[in-house]
């Protein structure tokens, strides 16, 4: 019973559900909305950086929301870059280049979208993570949930559980791999890969030799599917 | 590993509770209190039996202050951080007690013998400040007085000989004290009017017998006559708004979960509390458990809820003690239980203890608290807890004072109600007046009363020869009250035409003493370690907000300082996920708009006119 709703993003009418995001509604429509802690393999947005924000009038009201969460029910009209959005989006991007200077994600973003007369801000020095979670939340999903977004407030981070190598972590780089600003260091070489501090050695398949990722991995992927462990590939299963 | 594979040396505390994840801040609590600390093979095995993992429990232990992941042990010494007491020098009694424990807050001294903590009030604010040791308290300190009781209990002698000699210690927390004192300053009592904190003066607050004598429970045999829909009506009718800070209106919330028709259906009562400046909900809780248990069994009966909870600060020890037991009272009595006085409705009432930062107040960090997560708010901007609450279901979350005004409601009719305050705010509203009022303490008020008579008339204005400068709603976020604006009559819309809020009961009076950019800088300081942390404006935010004004009270402020607090204020009421950060700024920003030229001086001349921020002290910090 969906029900098809036209609003406009930048005087562009967009057909979209009711119901649907409007981030996806502008980026189905090649509008581009900056974003940090969106992810589409992720199903839940934490909507933890507000980068996304845009300026919506419906019912006669005009506001500011954060486009990744905010679900379209009614007609209305968005805009994506007035001024207040980008002083905002502006001022955010200050804040996290302090808060993650190590960051080049960040700082190119700033770069581009943020305003150089914000200055003077203290640093979190040698800190490269901006405390998004999508780590946190593709470890939960695509993982093994073995790290978590430890303290509250200003101390807010990314942690295993007791600062010791987490015992749950399979080792499968979904963390690392969608950091949108590359804060979770790993190594690897073609025996073993380093991560959390732990060391797990590298899988191939036994039929075409191809490498499929870490042996605890493939252990901990066929438990979750009930089926028996067998180290082969996609392909050769 | 599931738990009958594996011995677990904490089992006992585990098995004291059902496998299911919404129990994982019980067992964490009481792991606390039994060990001191939650260990890390506790959060292991916690984490088997529960089958969740161990990373959200370890969250959730580093998220909460009360809980620990280093032994605490010996005497645990809490310094009050509440607004009144920090007025009164609050730092210095720390300073005082570290440098005499020779520990930071937070940490057990290396023999084990002492905990430092802090505690937003300690509900002895009419003689702070205050620091307790254990149970006993310890009021009007002067450092070398906290020194002095330290050093006895570090000589190891006996606690109550210590408690006997040091003047203004007491046992137990002097319940009430302050409106017993102000006794005898008529206007305090004779233009208070009485709905919730009726059963106040009860000798018994725990007897059913002694409630129902003054009419208790009628109002509940009344509504046990009526339908839900009639009984939300009711509640419509007298106009009741919620007292959590939002004002929100009580029948439309009970409307709403009503016309929900999935089942089961919660109620949850919401005394998390954890505005530095308000001592209401508390007293309420502690002197009226009753009210509280009535006005929830009355909402339970309107949604159709057959258990509801009572989220109720972990500071509030006495809170809990005295709920707990008027609600095993209420179910000897058949009040609860099984068959609501008889009525066949089935309704059990459980007391969850709450982490306690201000954060765990809000709705939607309370439910996931209560579901043992993190409590952390949630981004929605169309899911309603009247219809995904607590465990997904149909919830109403009512604030204890809301709660306890129910009862009066289906007693007296909601006419009656209606027939006091003003048009937008019926009923009473009660608040904890302190700081430098001459008459402080706990009191109820119709709408409508002005900010003046309260403060003036009701508390006696600030002490003589002093004057009057500000008045300060008790919450962190909540915007300051300057003299031009105390004839406003208090109600919802009526301070809200003023830009002020109503806060949920705290008022606190502030005179020349008192520096506005320090009192600025206190509550950014407590939102930094009260938020979730979860967004960036919040925390990122007021990471900055808090340096830029360390800085200015530290005589080091800067050109332009000013306007970076007021466009970092902007930005996060304008982009912050949940209302703490929405409203995080204005403590900041009503004050640069009342006390402009106090703000300028600091920043431009290093001068602090009140004397606190000890801007022109080279090598002092400034007050902390
Ligand atoms: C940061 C924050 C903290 C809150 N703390 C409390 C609290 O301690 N007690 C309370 O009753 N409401 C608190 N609230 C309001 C609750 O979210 C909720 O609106 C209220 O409990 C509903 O009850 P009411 O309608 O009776 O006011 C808080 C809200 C926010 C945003
Ligand atoms: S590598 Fe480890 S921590 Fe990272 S997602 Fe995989 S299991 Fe989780
Ligand atoms: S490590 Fe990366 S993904 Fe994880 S919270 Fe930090 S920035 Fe986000
Ligand atoms: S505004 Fe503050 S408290 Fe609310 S979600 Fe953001 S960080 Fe958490
Ligand atoms: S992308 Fe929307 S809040 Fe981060
Ligand atoms: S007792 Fe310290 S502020 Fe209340």
């Amino acid at each position: 019973m969906s029900e098809e709703l036209t609003i406009t993003i930048d005087g562009k009418p967009c057909t979209c559900e009711r119901g649907e995001y409007l981030y996806d509604i502008a980026k189905r429509n090649g509008i581009f909305i900056p974003t940090m802690c969106r992810n589409d393999e992720i199903p839940e947005h934490r909507a933890s950086c507000r980068l996304c924000i845009v300026e919506i009038s419906e019912g006669g009201r005009t506001r500011i929301v954060t486009s990744c969460v905010y679900p379209v029910l009614r007609e209305c009209e968005v805009r994506t870059s007035t001024e207040r959005v980008k002083n905002d989006r502006a001022m955010l991007l200050a804040l996290l280049h302090a808060r993650a200077p190590q960051s080049d994600a960040i700082a190119q973003m700033n770069d581009a979208l943020g305003d150089p007369s914000i200055e003077g801000f203290v640093t979190v020095d040698g800190e490269k993570c901006i405390a998004c979670g999508l780590c946190v939340q593709a470890c939960d999903t695509l993982g093994a949930s073995a790290i978590s977004m430890i303290n509250n407030g200003t101390e807010k981070q990314v942690a295993p559980p007791f600062d010791m190598a987490p015992k749950p972590c399979i080792g499968c780089l979904n963390c690392a791999r969608v950091c949108p600003v590359d804060a979770i260091p790993y190594e690897e070489d073609e025996y073993v890969r380093s991560i959390w501090n732990r060391n797990f050695t590298i899988a191939y398949c036994e039929s075409c030799g191809k490498a499929i990722g870490t042996a605890a991995e493939v252990v901990h992927r066929a438990h979750e599917n009930g089926e028996d462990v067998r180290f082969l590939c996609d392909d050769c299963k | 590993m599931t738990p009958d594979t594996k011995e677990s040396r904490y089992k006992e505390y585990l098995e004291a509770y059902p496998p299911e994840q919404r129990y994982a801040l019980p067992v964490l609590l009481d792991l606390q209190d039994a060990f001191g600390y939650v260990p890390a093979q506790a959060t292991e095995d916690l984490a088997d039996y529960l089958g969740c993992p161990a990373a959200d429990l370890y969250a959730i232990t580093t998220f909460l202050k009360v809980l620990s992941t280093k032994k605490q042990s010996g005497h645990v010494v809490t310094v009050c951080s509440g607004t009144t007491c920090h007025l009164r020098g609050k730092s210095q009694i720390r300073r005082a007690a570290e440098a005499a424990l020779g520990i930071k807050l937070g940490e057990t001294s290396q023999d084990g013998s002492f905990t430092l903590r802090e505690e937003k009030c300690l509900g002895t604010c009419a003689f702070g400040p205050s620091m307790k040791i254990d149970d006993a308290y310890f009021t009007a300190l002067t450092p070398e007085g906290a020194t002095r009781v330290l050093e006895r209990y570090e000589d190891g002698e006996d606690p109550e000989d210590i408690i006997a000699s040091t003047p203004g210690a007491y046992g137990e927390r002097p319940l009430y004290k302050a409106r017993e004192h102000f006794d005898a300053h008529a206007a305090f009592n004779t233009m208070q009017q009485r709905v919730v904190l009726a059963g106040l003066d009860a000798k018994d607050p725990v007897s059913v017998e002694e409630y129902r004598a003054h009419g208790g429970y009628e109002g509940l045999c009344r509504a046990l006559s009526m339908t839900p829909e009639a009984i939300v009506a009711e509640v419509e009718q007298s106009g009741i708004r919620g007292k959590g800070g939002a004002g929100f209106p009580t029948g439309t919330k009970w409307r709403n979960c009503l016309n929900e028709p999935a089942e089961p259906k919660y109620l949850i009562c919401n005394g998390t509390e954890g505005d530095p400046g308000v001592y209401v909900d508390g007293p309420i809780m502690e002197g009226c458990p009753h009210a509280i248990i009535e006005g929830m069994a009355i909402g339970a009966l309107a949604i159709g809820a057959e258990e509801g909870f009572l989220y109720v600060r972990s500071g509030y020890g006495k809170a809990r003690e005295r709920l707990q037991a008027a609600i095993d009272a209420a179910l000897e009595a058949g009040i609860l239980g099984d068959s609501v006085m008889g009525s066949g409705h089935k309704l059990y009432l459980r007391i969850v203890r709450s982490g306690g930062q201000y954060i765990c107040g809000e709705t939607t960090a309370l439910m996931s608290s209560m579901a043992g997560k993190l409590p952390e708010a949630r981004a929605s901007y169309t899911v309603h807890s009247t219809q995904h609450g607590l465990f997904d279901q149909p919830t109403i979350l009512n604030n204890a004072e809301t709660l306890a005004a129910i009862p009066w409601i289906f007693r007296e009719g909601a006419a009656a109600f209606r027939a006091i305050g003003t048009t937008g705010s019926t009923g009473t509203k009660v608040f904890f007046l302190t700081g430098r009022a001459a008459n402080q303490g706990i009191l109820e008020i119709p709408f409508g009363t002005t900010l003046r008579q309260l403060v003036f008339d009701m508390g006696g204005g600030v002490a003589r020869g002093h004057s009057f400068k500000a008045l300060l709603p008790g919450g962190p976020s909540d915007s300051v009250i300057p003299e031009k604006l105390l004839d406003t009559p208090i109600g919802f819309d009526e301070l809200a035409q003023q830009g002020v809020q109503m806060g949920s009961g705290g008022m606190v009076v502030l005179d020349e003493r008192d520096c506005m950019v320090e009192m600025a800088r206190y509550h950014i300081d407590f939102l930094c370690a009260q938020s979730c942390g979860k967004c960036t404006p919040c925390r990122e935010g007021l990471r900055q907000m808090s340096a830029i004004l360390k800085r200015i009270c530290d005589g080091q402020g800067r050109a332009g300082d000013l306007e970076m607090l007021e466009r970092l204020g902007d930005v996060m009421t304008d982009t912050a996920l949940c209302a703490l950060g929405q409203s995080a700024a204005n403590p900041v920003l009503s004050s640069m708009r009342s006390f402009r030229d106090e703000w300028e001086e600091h920043v431009r001349d290093h001068h602090c006119r009140a004397g606190v921020c000890r801007c022109d002290a080279l090598s002092e910090g400034g007050a902390a």
